[in-house]
Order: C-alpha cells, then sequence, then structure tokens
C-alpha cells in the first residue's frame, strides 16, 4: 500500500519535473547576436521562454531554473521568412475551374503536419509567406504560418493578400476552343494576353461594382476581395518574372490604381526605374537554381525565350532603394533561401541588406513584423543560431528555433 | 586511334607544350600578347598557399618555360625574368577537377560497352563549360564519358584554354570508367554480366591473337608448327603488341597492363564488394580510383588502404533516407561519413571550386581537407600529382591568383595561370564585368539621362524668351513625362 502511494507520488512528482523542464527558460551565449534593426551585441545573450524572446542583450538577469545554452563561436540571427514559398499547397491546380477565386484561401490546402514544415525550420525558415499554385490569374488569398512541427499557434494570418499571375502559369492545361469541355464562350486563357484580359475584366467588374452595385458586391466575396484591393485595403500580389510580365503589373496597378507587390521579379533588373517610380516592393527569387538542361533554348519555353535571371538583381534593386525579400519559392536545400541569401552576398549585396531580405522586410510585407523578424523582446523566438558569420560561406547553421522550439539544422 | 596517340606524345614535350599554348593564347587574348612571350616569370609579394607544405605569408615563385623552378621567400631574380608584383593576392593552386563530363558534345552514347571511344573525338574547346571552369580559376579537368555506359571511352586531361583538342590535352591516356552502378534500364546483373564479358571476351581475343602470331612467326622463318593450341598460345603472347591488337580489344589491354586508368563508379554499398573484387582480379589495384557516390558510405570500411583518393561527386554530397516507421529523414554528409572512415577524398563535377570547398567546410570537413579535396587530392585522384595540385618545384605553373581568401563570399578570382601564362586575368573578362556592373540597367539609367538631356535642350531653346522662374518650374514635369513616355516606348 505505502509502496503504491510511493510511486504515485514519484508519478506526479517526476510529471511535474517533465513539465518545469519544459516550461524553464532558455539563455542562449552566442559570441554576437545580431538583432536584425543594426544592434549586435558581441558577445550577445538572448533569453526565450514559452516561445516568446524574454530579453536581448549582454549579461543578462536569469530566472532561476533558466537552461543555459552556449556557443562561444556561434552568431545568432532572427529565422528567415520566405515571404512567397511555393510548393507547400496539397493541391496543385486551379482551385476551381475558373480563373479568378480571390476568396478561396491557400490555408485550407495546406496540411501544417506535413514534413516539408519542419524540413523548413530545419533549412532556417521559420516563417512562411504559403503561396498559392501559380495555375490562376486572380489565384487564393496567401496565408502566414510558422514553419516546425508545433500542433499550435502556427497561423498568423488566415486569409492574407491575394495573388495574380500575370506569368504563362495560369494557361497550362487550358486547351484552345476545340478542346473538350470548353466552348468558345467559356474558353480559359491559353496565352498572355488572355491571362491579363481576365485580370483585366475581374478588377474592372469589381471597380464597376464597386461604384453601381454595392449589394450585389457584397454578395460576392471574390469581388468583395478584388474591391477591398482596390480600395487599398490590402495589397495584391503580382507574380511575374520576365520583364513584360511586370510591365504588364504596373500597367494595371495604374489603370486601376491599385498598390502591389510583386513576387518572383527574376528579371527586374531590367525595370528599375518603373519599380522605383511606382514605389513597389519585390519578393525576388530564387536567384540561383539548378542547372537546367540545354534544351531550354529558343522553345524550350511558351513564350520563345528563357527567363533572364542575374545574380546580381538584390544589389540593384537594393541600389535603387527599392524594398526586397528573397525567396527561394519551390528550392530547398542547397537551393534553399540560406544559398538564395549566400548568392546575393556574393554578388555585391551587403550583410545588413541581406538580414533584412529574409527577415525584416519580408515580415513587413506580409503584415507579421510585430511578430516575427527580428531578435527583439516580446516577438516570437524564432531563431537561427550559426557556426560563424550569418550566411558565411564556411558558416553552417547549429540550431534553429521556431517560438522555442528547437530543430537540429539541416545540411544544405 | 594513332591520332591521339600521337598528340600525347607531342604534348609531353614541355617546350613544344608552351609553344602551342602561346600560339593559341596569341589568338585568344590577341592584344596582350606581348605580356605572355616571357619564358620565365617571377612573381612577388603575394601570400602563397603551396597545398603542400608551409604556407608563405610574402613569397615568390619563379616558373621558367611553363614549370615552377623555385619558391620560397626570396627568391634569386633572373635577369631575363618578367616579374609581377602580386602584391596584395592570395596564391592557390589551380583547382583541379577528377571527374566531369564538362566539354562532351554528350556524357554518353547508347551502346554498353565502348572502351574504343575516345574523348578525344567529343570535346568541344569552345564550351561554355570550359570558359565558366577558367573563371572559377579550374586549371586541370579529367573529362570522362557519364555513368550510362558499362565500360566508357578512354578519358583525358584538359586545360580549359585552347582551340585544338591536342593543344589542350594535358594526358591523352586517362582512363575508362568502369560503371557497377548499372546503366539505364539495366539491373546489376546484366551490368555485371556485361562487364565479366567484356574480360572473357579480351583474354579469348588474346589466344587467338597469340596463335595467330605465333603461326605466323613461324611461317615466316620457314618452320612447321610442331606444338599443340595451348603451347602456341603461350609461346605467342610475347608478340602481342598494341599496333596488332584490332580497335575493340586494345584499352582494354591497355587497361590490364595498368596503361590506363579504372574509375570505378558505384552509387550503391552494394556494389563495392564485387568492384573491389574485380579490380583485385584484373590487377588494377594501383591504378584504380573509386568513383563514390549514394549510400557508398555504408561500405567504408571495405575501402580501407585504396592508392589513390576517392572522388565524391558534388551532386552526392547528401544521401537522404527516410525511417520507414517514423517518417524522419536522416542526412549524411558523404564526405564526413568518409572522412570519418579516414579515407582521403577529392570532389569532382564542380562548377565553382572554392564554394564547393567552403560547402565541405559547412559540412564538418577541416579547411585543409576541404581545400585539397579540389586541388592536391584531386591531383591524386587522377594520378596527375606529380604535375598539378600543388605549388612546388618541377610542377606545373598553375596557379590562381585571389582577391582575398578564396573561401570568402566576395572573393573573386582575380588571374589564372596556367604553365606559366597569364589565360584569364578578371579586368578583362567583359562577361563577368557585365554580370557585375548590370550592364543592361547601366545602359538603360545612360540613355534615359541622355534623353532628359536632349529634352530639356529642346525645351530651353523653346522657352528661352520667358525666364521667369515659375515656368522653369512648370518645364520639369514635363521633361520627365517625355522621359516617361520614351521610357514606357522602350519597356515594350
Amino acid at each position: 500500500m505505502t509502496l503504491r502511494v510511493l510511486c504515485t507520488w514519484l508519478g506526479l512528482l517526476l510529471a511535474a519535473a517533465g513539465l518545469t523542464a519544459q516550461e524553464r527558460p532558455i539563455l542562449l551565449k552566442a559570441a554576437k547576436v545580431h538583432q536584425g534593426d543594426g544592434t549586435v551585441y558581441a558577445p550577445g545573450e538572448v533569453l526565450i521562454h514559452k516561445g516568446k524572446i524574454l530579453a536581448v542583450g549582454k549579461a543578462l538577469k536569469t530566472p532561476s531554473g533558466t537552461r543555459k545554452l552556449a556557443f562561444p563561436h556561434g552568431e545568432i540571427t532572427a529565422g528567415m521568412i520566405d515571404a512567397a514559398a511555393t510548393g507547400l499547397t496539397i493541391a496543385r491546380s486551379n482551385p476551381e475551374a475558373t480563373e479568378v477565386t480571390p476568396s478561396a484561401r491557400v490555408l485550407d490546402c495546406l496540411d501544417l503536419t506535413d514534413r516539408r514544415f519542419e524540413l523548413l525550420a530545419r533549412e532556417g525558415v521559420t516563417t512562411v509567406g504559403a503561396s498559392g499554385p501559380e495555375t490562376s490569374v486572380i489565384g487564393p488569398a496567401i496565408a502566414v504560418v510558422k514553419t516546425g512541427r508545433s500542433s499550435t499557434n502556427r497561423v498568423l494570418i488566415r486569409a492574407g493578400s491575394p495573388e495574380m499571375n500575370l506569368t504563362h502559369g495560369p494557361t497550362a492545361g487550358n486547351g484552345g476552343p476545340r478542346s473538350s469541355g470548353h466552348s468558345l464562350f467559356t474558353r480559359l486563357p491559353t496565352s498572355l494576353m488572355g491571362v491579363n484580359f481576365v485580370a483585366r475584366e475581374a478588377l474592372g467588374r469589381a471597380r464597376d461594382l464597386m461604384a453601381r452595385d454595392p449589394r450585389a458586391l457584397a454578395a460576392d466575396d471574390d469581388m468583395r476581395t478584388l474591391a477591398a484591393a482596390l480600395d487599398r485595403k490590402l495589397v495584391l500580389r503580382v507574380r511575374g518574372n520576365e520583364q513584360h510580365e511586370m510591365a504588364t503589373g504596373l500597367r494595371i496597378s495604374k489603370e486601376f490604381g491599385f498598390p502591389l507587390i510583386f513576387e518572383g521579379g527574376i528579371e527586374s533588373w531590367r525595370l528599375i526605374s518603373e519599380l522605383s517610380e511606382a514605389k513597389t516592393a519585390v519578393i525576388l527569387g530564387p536567384l540561383s537554381a539548378p542547372p537546367r538542361r540545354r534544351s531550354v533554348g529558343l522553345f524550350g519555353r511558351r513564350s520563345g525565350r528563357g527567363v533572364r535571371g542575374r545574380p546580381t538583381t538584390a544589389t540593384v534593386l537594393r541600389k535603387a532603394k527599392i524594398p526586397v525579400a528573397l525567396t527561394a519559392g519551390s528550392r530547398r536545400g542547397a537551393y534553399g533561401l540560406a544559398a538564395q541569401v549566400r548568392t546575393a552576398m556574393r554578388h555585391g549585396l551587403s550583410f545588413e541588406d541581406a538580414l533584412q531580405a529574409v527577415t525584416v522586410t519580408p515580415a513587413k510585407l506580409l503584415g507579421v513584423a510585430d511578430r516575427v523578424g527580428t531578435v527583439t523582446a516580446g516577438k516570437d523566438a524564432d531563431l537561427i543560431v550559426w557556426g560563424g558569420a550569418p550566411f558565411g560561406a564556411t558558416s553552417p547553421m547549429l540550431k534553429i528555433f521556431v517560438s522555442g522550439e528547437s530543430y537540429e539544422a539541416r545540411i544544405d | 586511334m594513332k591520332k591521339p596517340m600521337n598528340a600525347s606524345i607531342m604534348n609531353r614535350k614541355g617546350g613544344s607544350r608552351l609553344g602551342v599554348l602561346s600560339l593559341v593564347l596569341t589568338l585568344v587574348l590577341g592584344s596582350a600578347l606581348t605580356a605572355q612571350t616571357h619564358e620565365k616569370v617571377l612573381i612577388t609579394g603575394a601570400k602563397i598557399v603551396p597545398m603542400s607544405g608551409k604556407v608563405l605569408e610574402k613569397g615568390e615563385i619563379l616558373i621558367e618555360y611553363g614549370r615552377i623552378t623555385a619558391m620560397g621567400e626570396k627568391l634569386e631574380r633572373p635577369f631575363d625574368a618578367w616579374v609581377v608584383d602580386a602584391a596584395g593576392k592570395t596564391i592557390y593552386p589551380g583547382a583541379v577537377d577528377p571527374m566531369t563530363v564538362r566539354g562532351l558534345d554528350v556524357p554518353n552514347e547508347t551502346l554498353d560497352l565502348t572502351p574504343f571511344v575516345e574523348v578525344y573525338d567529343a570535346f568541344d574547346p569552345s564550351d561554355r563549360a570550359l570558359e565558366i571552369a577558367l573563371r572559377n580559376g579550374t586549371t586541370t579537368l579529367h573529362v570522362s564519358q557519364g555513368p550510362n555506359c558499362v565500360i566508357s571511352g578512354v578519358s583525358r586531361m584538359f586545360i580549359p584554354v585552347g582551340l585544338r583538342v591536342e593543344e589542350m590535352t594535358v594526358r591523352a591516356d586517362g582512363g575508362l570508367r568502369i560503371n557497377f552502378a548499372p546503366k539505364g534500364g539495366y539491373d546489376h546483373a546484366v551490368q555485371y554480366s556485361q562487364l565479366r564479358e567484356a574480360f572473357d571476351d579480351l583474354d579469348r581475343y588474346l589466344d587467338d591473337l597469340a596463335e595467330k602470331l605465333y603461326e605466323a612467326d613461324l611461317e615466316k622463318k620457314g618452320e612447321k608448327l610442331k606444338v599443340g593450341p595451348e603451347e602456341a598460345r603461350k609461346r605467342g603472347r610475347p608478340l602481342i603488341s598494341l599496333e596488332k591488337m584490332s580497335d575493340r580489344y586494345r584499352n582494354l589491354y591497355r587497361l590490364r597492363e595498368g596503361r590506363l586508368d579504372a574509375y570505378i563508379y558505384c552509387v550503391r554499398a552494394m556494389e563495392v564488394a564485387p568492384a573491389l573484387a574485380f579490380v583485385k582480379r584484373e590487377g588494377l589495384e594501383k591504378t584504380c580510383t573509386f568513383v563514390l557516390a549514394g549510400d557508398t558510405f555504408k561500405a567504408a570500411k571495405l575501402l580501407k588502404g585504396l592508392a589513390r583518393p576517392i572522388i565524391i561527386p558534388k551532386s552526392a554530397f547528401v544521401f537522404t533516407e527516410a525511417d520507414r516507421i517514423s517518417g524522419e529523414l536522416h542526412d549524411t554528409f558523404t564526405p564526413q561519413a568518409f572522412a570519418k572512415a579516414k579515407i582521403p577524398f577529392a570532389v569532382g563535377g564542380f562548377v565553382d571550386p572554392w564554394a564547393t570547398a567552403a560547402r565541405l567546410m559547412r559540412g564538418g570537413i577541416p579547411r585543409a581537407e576541404a581545400l585539397s579535396a579540389v586541388t592536391s587530392n584531386a591531383a591524386k585522384a587522377i594520378g596527375m600529382e606529380q604535375r598539378v595540385g600543388a605549388l612546388a618545384a618541377e610542377r606545373d605553373g598553375n596557379l590562381v591568383m585571389f582577391t582575398g581568401d578564396p573561401l570568402d563570399l566576395t572573393t573573386w578570382v582575380d588571374s589564372v595561370w596556367i604553365q606559366g601564362i597569364p589565360v584569364y586575368e578578371r579586368s578583362k573578362d567583359k562577361r563577368l564585368r557585365d554580370l557585375l556592373e548590370g550592364v543592361y540597367e547601366t545602359k538603360e539609367r545612360e540613355r534615359r539621362a541622355e534623353a532628359a538631356k536632349k529634352a530639356k535642350a529642346e525645351k530651353t531653346s523653346e522657352s528661352k524668351p520667358a525666364k521667369t522662374s515659375t515656368e522653369k518650374k512648370g518645364g520639369k514635369p514635363s521633361e520627365s513625362k517625355a522621359v516617361k513616355k520614351s521610357a514606357a516606348g522602350q519597356g515594350q
């Protein structure tokens, strides 16, 4: 009898100890802490507790029971944010047989328990703006979610900005008038001209409803979302890679008078003046991609030419003071977000700009700068511990924290 | 078959090799020729990291007739040497790519057994990959056919500059690639049986040839055959020479004689043991190099005591396995796994050797080993350590001058020297300059500035009579409008 009581007590005690171990604050000591707003503590400390940053600085006072992790040569930055991560949705095509679905949500297509989120965390990407597939002209609203494997509190924004795809993406799978299922009147765009027509037609309809029929507008979710964009209540994200695609985006935004953010922007080095004039931001990338086969040439793409990317694009954009966030798109591992940063830095981007391009800037563009993006007391404990200078060619990531939960870094 | 062999003989003569190279450079670099006629070069004032021996913080290298003759803190200066001041630069040996298909028109033909073909015929001196290799400081490339065959053709070692295959060849008799990883559509059984059959076939051929040659020899002497076929084959063996053999068998014979190297390619641990057995059976222990991808690191224990460093293709750095039950992914950094087993390795198939070395360091390989994987160990892996991969007397004068530490993100290759000749200078690399300066952007800005200037000039000439300040201010928006208009026209 006494033994049983003892065992029960012991069990309870152990459970309590386990609980406190989980809830114990952690103090990270490193050679440098890059706060992300220009402040650097060398050496520096970060105190985290319950998924949040409690304090940042030198020689912090720690509550009793704090677990201490020392990285004598390590440097700490905020976790990276990919503002336009693709390849995370379950569905890979149009949400419907229509090209305009801004009221649909990417979030409904995300499996947050999917291993891909954990792998992203292990690559140092702690927050993503999950983009939808490139297959509709005005696609679903993006979701902003934390990566990792935690089962709670992962969604920062359920329905963010909808995406407008002015690329060849939406034409994929669309047949001409003769293909089955489409008549001359219901056919879907098969060329960029068609894509742009559908975009203009939808925006025009929303503008029309705004002016003439507010009741009909209120009844139409898609149109209401577009009207919000026209009303500047939300910022449309426009996917365009080639120069002419981006130029079209700027033209449409001027015609309808709405602000936009570019996604992709591979050829944005070709229209720097236009971009700075329009005061847009660019979510740029991927800058470096695995080498393609030689056959991608004159006939390799529908448009008859390839996208002409340059590793210097981020630098050129920053020189013109255009806000830049880097994205790896669907690339991971050796071509993931850290590799994109290294490519940009090799081609002239300063460390400060590079760090901003994967932390503060994407946080602002996604509208979550109050929660993530810098190593600041009160923000989420999203951190990367580097084995040397952050993004340095020879610096591995040692550990990654997403909301205080630690992950082993993946070898790229 | 004679052509490449002649070429190799010609290329092995140091003098003529240099002569041919300078001829090429005459054509390639044209105006910069005056600098290249020097046969003795003394490079001074640079930090020298030779990859064999100690680092010189401020050293000098003397290259005479294409070869390094001396290296030290302060050298005696020959009166006729061209002295190059490299103060502030860091010098490393040129990188060696020990296994690549770059420069070939296609990596493989569709045949299984092709020891009779030579890389010589399929190498394109104007391939852009070679320009990129040079820009990144790779000075020796071992170009071999790809993995989609059983036995490949004869590989070659090249420098990445020149117009003709002969003048680019550093060594003509490279080796044969023997793939234990099955060719597309084959399983291991078919792959190995093809391989066995090739060597059995060679044996039968040699027997037949020996018998024939012995009989012919007797006939020539006017004697009669008195022995059985077994004995005739034995006696005929010494009469076999390469010229008397058919193309089909000659290179396999050379491989077995140790005159060609064997590059043994495996992508699975299960292939390692059969590959080692094959090497032993054919007596290739001294001349074989293992090229190991996939999960071959699991068989690392078997691979101890190889004569040469193994080659790990850059594409095979990370091997990922999923746990069947938990679904967890387990990554192995394969160079690290081999390093732990104390197997020296080189890395092949890279674009930027220094970025590759940096990546090795990110994976936990110490700096010296990471750098040697693309220089000295790479040279050892292809049996060229007497000539390339390190800076020392008697080696080729192949070196790279950097603006700083080659493993820094912001360091660039400043110049590349092959056999004492500056074959690449960053200041003259127009493509790189265009890329870094963003030529389009620059030109576009210039064009706009000019257009704006023109518009302004027109405007002022129009508005000359009225000189009030308000009108001047009013002039500005219309100017920019004109610019915008022209820009929009240009944009589309």
